[in-house]
């Protein structure tokens, strides 16, 4: 088992949008990152063949609502890398509709991979942080856990939930030194809002006191705050990341 | 005492003394929660642990933790995990 000094981080849906960002950041940070995606991307395939990060980078092919590949995953990762010390909750998909039109196998695969897969996640890598009294976990949230709009009501079900994870996480996990906070997103460029047509844009664009969509390194910096020792005392947080949309 | 014992008996006291300085040795017939004190969160370090460095949790879906009176409970749980099918334990081949 390789025991390096580089801090060891777990991210899910790195392939792509939010998680993509964040698997550059951290690598770029010297860290080693640990990520899974149902599929490769040309972003990971070129991760994956730059012998430069033959240490620090680790991707495997698995979906995240099954906890036995989970498992298996934060196995792998802490056989190979000694330890776990951030977990970024990040994969997602949407689930957009009107409910009473949803089918439900549409319903139970939102919830299975946003909230069952993050818990699955969690259950796995905050067994590893136990076992050295250390950890910070992440969970991206959105700002529909905080405000209902209509079309999404099982995402943001999830989200929700995910906030409600965190808080009881952090009162459970904080004793032994682990930190659980969440990042709730306003509106960002990422392919779960590309759908937007330019009028919605605009329209949301106007409701922002800061007057602009946000990116994804506004996210992105707010987590690397999180998972640093420079949130140390910071835990059972949700930070909303939207302009001032929700305010 | 078995290499599984050593290590449960290692890993135990490596927890409780956390808790209690005062404690200095385990032994089979300690009680988990009652004389030794360990609290949810300490048994699921203990787990932790020991799922790290014997390759197995035999809470997973063999042995109920709600079974786990005493220590010697514990080391058993364990043997039996080691002896038992990989996939009944959650053990990698």
């Amino acid at each position: 088992m390789e025991n390096g000094s580089q801090p060891v981080v777990v991210i899910s849906g790195g392939s792509r949008g939010l998680g993509q960002a964040l698997v550059a950041d951290f690598l770029a940070r010297g860290h080693v990152v640990a990520t899974f995606s149902r599929e490769p991307t040309q972003f990971i395939e070129s991760l994956r063949q730059d012998q430069a990060n033959a240490a620090s980078f680790f991707w495997e092919r698995l979906d995240g609502a099954d906890y036995e590949s989970v498992k298996k995953f934060v196995l792998a990762t802490v056989r190979r890398h000694g330890r776990i010390d951030v977990l970024v909750n990040n994969a997602a998909t949407g689930a957009d509709g009107v409910l009473t039109l949803m089918r439900p196998e549409e319903i139970h695969r939102a919830i299975a991979v946003n909230l069952e897969g993050a818990v699955h996640l969690i259950h796995a890598c905050a067994r590893v942080m136990l076992a050295r009294e250390q950890g910070s976990i992440v969970n991206v949230s959105s700002v529909n856990a905080l405000r209902g709009h209509s079309g999404v009501s099982i995402y943001s079900a999830t989200k929700a939930a995910l906030d409600g994870l965190t808080r009881s996480l952090a009162r459970e996990l904080g004793p032994q030194g682990i930190r659980v906070n969440s990042v709730a997103p306003g509106y960002f460029d990422s392919d779960m809002v590309s759908s937007l047509t330019e009028e919605q844009r605009q329209r949301i664009v106007r409701r922002t006191p800061l007057g602009r969509l946000a990116t994804s390194q506004d996210v992105v910096a707010v987590i690397r705050f999180l998972t640093s020792t420079e949130a140390s005392f910071i835990t059972g947080q949700t930070l909303v990341v939207d302009g001032g949309l929700t305010c | 005492m078995d290499h599984i014992e050593e290590k449960v008996h290692e890993v135990v006291l490596r927890v409780c003394q956390q808790r209690s300085p005062a404690i200095s040795k385990i032994d089979n017939g300690q009680r988990l929660t009652g004389e030794l004190g360990l609290a949810s969160l300490d048994f699921a370090r203990i787990i932790a642990i020991l799922e790290i460095d014997l390759g197995t949790d035999p809470f997973s879906c063999q042995s109920p933790i709600t079974g786990m009176r005493t220590v010697g409970d514990l080391c058993d749980a364990y043997r039996k995990a080691q002896c038992a099918p990989a996939e009944a334990t959650g053990k990698k081949p």
